[in-house]
């Protein structure tokens, strides 16, 4: 008897802590719900942009962590009441979610700070989705081991296939969330052929310890010295480099290099005051403040970096935004014949 | 395959449960390669370097200050206690009667019953995940405590009844019937005879069900909000950026609580006795 | 050998009332499936029959089903789990044997011991793999250290087989455990009595009686081996692929919930298909020894 007495408290402790939800109501909310994703960037929001965010409007900012691939499934599922109210989707989900009618188009009188963000930052998006920040794809190697970094893509790819790196070099996944931007990285230094581009990257896989499909797992394999020429992102590259890792160096290979996007939007039915937040991250003392944080560079072009960070951050001419609208219905055939050709 | 070494042949049981020297030397080496790679979690979280390594850097404790001074883990943390605990209490509330009437029951279409009821180990847990988080918003359910809950429930509840069905099959039904000729009613039956006997795979179903909802990814990635995120949810989401120990520390912190709630369940009842009850 | 074992129940009465028993034992698993696992599924069924051109039809299927790249992984897939599923079993089983005639504190130590690898996440014990097999990890490490040639244990079939051994050997092993301990010694005993030797009394009264633990522990393991992708993910390479690998692909990077969807399904029917069919078999065979 005892024991069930105890079961029947644990089961009723655990069902009675479980929170109740509360409707979201579209005049006066207490808080919104902002997606980020964790660690660092989760951090930096809250240190960057909530605090600018509450002091105009006195509404709580809750912050929901995970990724692109799951916010947009949950705001597609709760299309009239979303979960989630400022997304930060990835750049093809941005598009998805844009087409679908998921999204709401951002204008200046909406968001000031707008005016202040290149065209190339969120015209291809249709205003549904603008630009937050940008890391620019690189490789990041090993001095002892790289006496010469590659000063171009193609040199790189074509010194990994004739065995220069030896089996000491590690690149992104066609099947990362930007694989198929790589892919298309790499048709463009032959000439945009995309066939060219899977010769190539089979030919430089004999060579290639693994091809990475989560950032995380990337790292692992550099910093424990698995390669000597990692394709990543410089934001996290510099990041690592200054941690007292001297031995690492840093390129962007030219002649451009690919733009990864963190994309802001204000889902569809969310309220209004949402707006406010998205201004609040695209002001330029926000911007800059979340570059220092962050180390990837941002599109608000009065925003100036101070000498502490000025080579860190890239150069927002040395990347390129690929051309979404053409190439994104591509993406599943690519990843496909990733799956089934480098194998 | 096991040598049983015959010590005493008058004695049959003590030849049995005295363990043969291979057998334990099997079960050392088996130990270790079950152990190595949490221990190396485990000895990363106490390095003083920002990385994970072999061998650690130096010896730190600022990875567990970090991860315990921070909510965005403690909080999960406790999340993920109580919906492993509530998960596994209803899949075994589910699951022991359902098990039971499976294996005293005759009736037509038992195999397909049995079939149904273990489908959702057939079923890949993001497909599961993401036609719950859409059924769920279409009755009403959306962003709730509920439908993560059910979701862990259908995860958890086929453990609890295959381990249960796996043991009660073996069980010889004379005592039972010997209960009932005694007098007793069916409940209690079950209650007083039927439940001992079948404790063993009660626990083992509980411990599998725990752990299942403890480190359950696909459904709490769709299905929690802010005030639900599990812990498995925010190491995913910080290891999106992050890479170094405090994701070790967090681990470690989360091995002692398993150990903790085991050594405390032995403390209240004996595992080895819950768990092996028939001696 | 439960079936059987109903017929002593004599009068009428008496059957229909076990009957509303069963019914009562059996209906709240099944209500609570139909709703949170059937409708489910059902959603992803609805999603699976979207073609590209807007039409309902199965040509999500077909795409499966008429390329040799998937029917490959499909294979792939399947043998994968059977594969982890006969290692779990020769390795689990001396230690579920093991784990049940132990005892004390050696008992409760060793529970412990084998549910280790389940106490941490999926992804930081990768890693904790990737340390002792990568190329310059523990283990070549060791073999360096003896002069042994190193070997290539990670990004192939190998890596992935033995994390994923590791990881399923506590279902095998406690499934074995928990069968072992409720059988009744005394048959054993009796065995001994009559004059059996040891060996033969394993391998006649022992094992035969525990294999009930062997088929959960095999369900389990089957099933979850087959079911999971993020090992696959970090310590396999393109080749070592699998259905659930595709699926993650197709919902994150891809963004193709109905191909996704009609592999989820496809994966359903088939691994319900061998289940129920080791049931069948199991029955078949209990009818034949008797």
């Amino acid at each position: 008897m005892k024991r069930k007495l105890l079961l029947t408290a644990v089961l009723v402790s655990a069902l009675g802590l479980a929170p109740i939800t509360e409707a979201q109501t579209d005049k006066k909310p207490d808080k919104i719900v902002v997606a980020a994703y964790g660690g660092i960037w989760t951090e930096s929001v809250k240190k960057n942009f909530v605090p600018c965010f509450e002091k105009k409007t006195g509404v709580k900012v809750e912050i929901i962590t995970g990724e692109s691939a799951d916010w947009l499934a949950r705001i597609r599922a709760n299309p009239t009441r979303p979960p989630i109210d400022v997304v930060a989707l990835a750049e093809a989900d941005s598009l998805r979610a844009g087409r679908e009618g998921l999204l709401e188009q951002a204008t200046v009188e909406k968001v000031p700070n707008l005016a202040d963000i290149p065209d190339q930052f969120h015209k291809p998006w249709n205003d549904y989705s603008i630009t937050q920040n940008m890391g620019g794809l690189g490789i990041m190697y090993n001095k002892s081991a790289v006496a010469k970094p590659p000063a171009t893509w193609r040199e790189f790819i074509d010194d990994v296939a004739a065995g220069k790196y030896g089996k000491r070099v590690s690149m992104p996944a066609g099947t990362y969330t930007w694989g198929p931007e790589f892919i298309w990285l790499i048709s463009q230094q032959y000439g945009g052929d995309v066939d060219m581009a899977f010769k190539k990257l089979k030919e430089a896989s004999k060579y290639v310890v693994k091809f990475w499909n989560t950032p995380v797992e990337a790292l692992n394999l550099f910093g424990t010295k698995e390669v000597d020429a990692l394709v990543y992102w410089d934001g996290r590259s510099i990041n690592f480099i200054d941690k007292g890792n001297d031995w690492a160096g840093f390129t962007l290979p030219g002649p451009k290099t690919i733009a990864g996007l963190a994309m802001l939007s204000k889902v569809k039915n969310a309220p209004a005051v949402s707006w406010e937040y998205i201004n609040c991250a695209l002001a330029p003392e926000n911007q800059l403040k979340h570059a220092e944080t962050i180390l990837y560079a941002v599109p608000n072009t009065k925003v100036v970096y101070p000498a502490a960070i000025k080579d860190k951050v890239m150069a927002t001419d040395k990347a390129v935004v690929p051309p979404y609208d053409q190439i994104f219905d591509k993406f599943g055939g690519w990843i496909e014949r990733w799956n089934k050709e480098m194998r | 395959m096991v040598a049983i070494e015959v010590t005493n042949r008058s004695d049959g049981r003590a030849a049995l449960t005295g363990l043969p020297r291979l057998l334990v030397v099997y079960t050392i080496a088996i130990s270790v390669f079950l152990i190595a790679p949490v221990l190396i979690v485990m000895i990363a979280a106490f390095t003083s370097g920002d990385f994970i390594m072999f061998p650690p850097g130096g010896f730190s404790l600022r990875w567990f200050d970090q991860v315990l001074s921070d909510p965005q883990f403690i909080v999960p943390l406790w999340n993920s206690v109580r919906l492993g605990i509530a998960a596994t209490i209803i899949s075994g509330l589910l699951a022991i009667p359902a098990a039971l009437s499976l294996v005293r029951g005759v009736f037509p279409g038992r195999r397909w019953v049995e079939t149904f009821l273990l489908a959702p180990l057939s079923l890949p847990t993001i497909i599961l995940a993401i036609g719950l988080l859409f059924f769920a918003s279409r009755i009403g359910l959306s962003n709730s405590f509920i439908s993560l809950l059910a979701g862990h429930v259908i995860i958890t509840v086929p453990y609890m009844l295959r381990t249960v069905l796996g043991v009660y099959a073996g069980v010889n039904r004379e005592v039972e019937e010997a209960a009932r000729v005694l007098g007793a009613d069916r409940w209690r039956t079950a209650w007083y005879v039927t439940l001992p006997i079948i404790r063993p795979g009660v626990l083992a179903g509980a411990i599998f069900a725990f752990l299942m909802s403890f480190d359950e990814v696909a459904v709490a990635l769709l299905l929690t909000n802010s005030d639900t995120t599990t812990l498995p949810v925010s190491i995913l989401s910080y290891l999106v950026y992050n890479y170094d120990p405090a994701v070790a520390a967090i681990s470690t912190i989360q091995i002692v609580i398993v150990i903790v709630a085991l050594l405390l369940l032995e403390r209240l009842f004996g595992i080895r006795h819950l768990m092996f009850a028939s001696q | 050998m439960a079936i059987s074992t109903q017929e002593t129940v004599t009068d009428g009465r008496k059957a229909g009332r076990a009957n509303l028993g069963l019914l009562m034992g059996l209906a709240p698993i099944i209500l609570m499936l139909l709703v949170f696992l059937v409708g489910p599924i059902w959603v992803n069924f609805i999603e699976s029959l979207q073609a590209p051109d807007g039409s309902r039809n199965l040509h999500q299927y077909a795409r499966i089903f008429g390329d040799s790249y998937y029917l490959i992984v499909i294979a792939q897939t399947l043998g994968f789990g059977l594969a982890v599923t006969v290692i779990c079993a020769l390795l689990g089983y001396p230690l579920g044997f093991a784990l049940a005639r132990s005892e004390g504190m050696v008992k409760s130590l060793l529970i412990l011991v084998v549910v280790t690898p389940l106490m941490v996440n999926v992804v930081v014990r990768s890693f904790g793999w990737m340390v002792i097999l990568g190329g310059s990890g523990a283990l070549n490490a060791g073999l360096v250290a003896l002069g042994l040639p190193k070997l290539e244990l990670m990004y192939n079939w190998t890596g992935v087989t033995i994390a994923m051994v590791h990881v399923l050997l506590p279902f095998m092993a406690l499934s074995i455990a928990s069968t072992l301990e409720t059988l009744d010694r005394r048959i054993e005993e009796a065995a001994m009595v009559l004059g059996a030797a040891p060996r033969s009394v394993f391998l006649h009264v022992t094992l035969p009686l525990s294999m009930e633990g062997v088929v959960t522990g095999g369900i389990l393991v089957f099933t979850l081996a087959i079911g999971s992708f993020v090992t696959v993910l970090l310590l396999g390479k393109t080749s070592t692929m699998v259905l659930p690998l595709l699926i993650y692909q197709q919902l994150t990077t891809s963004s193709d919930w109905p191909f996704a969807a009609a592999m989820g399904i496809t994966l359903l029917v088939l691994v319900s298909l061998v289940l129920w069919l080791q049931s069948r078999l199991r029955t078949a065979a209990m009818g034949a020894r008797r």
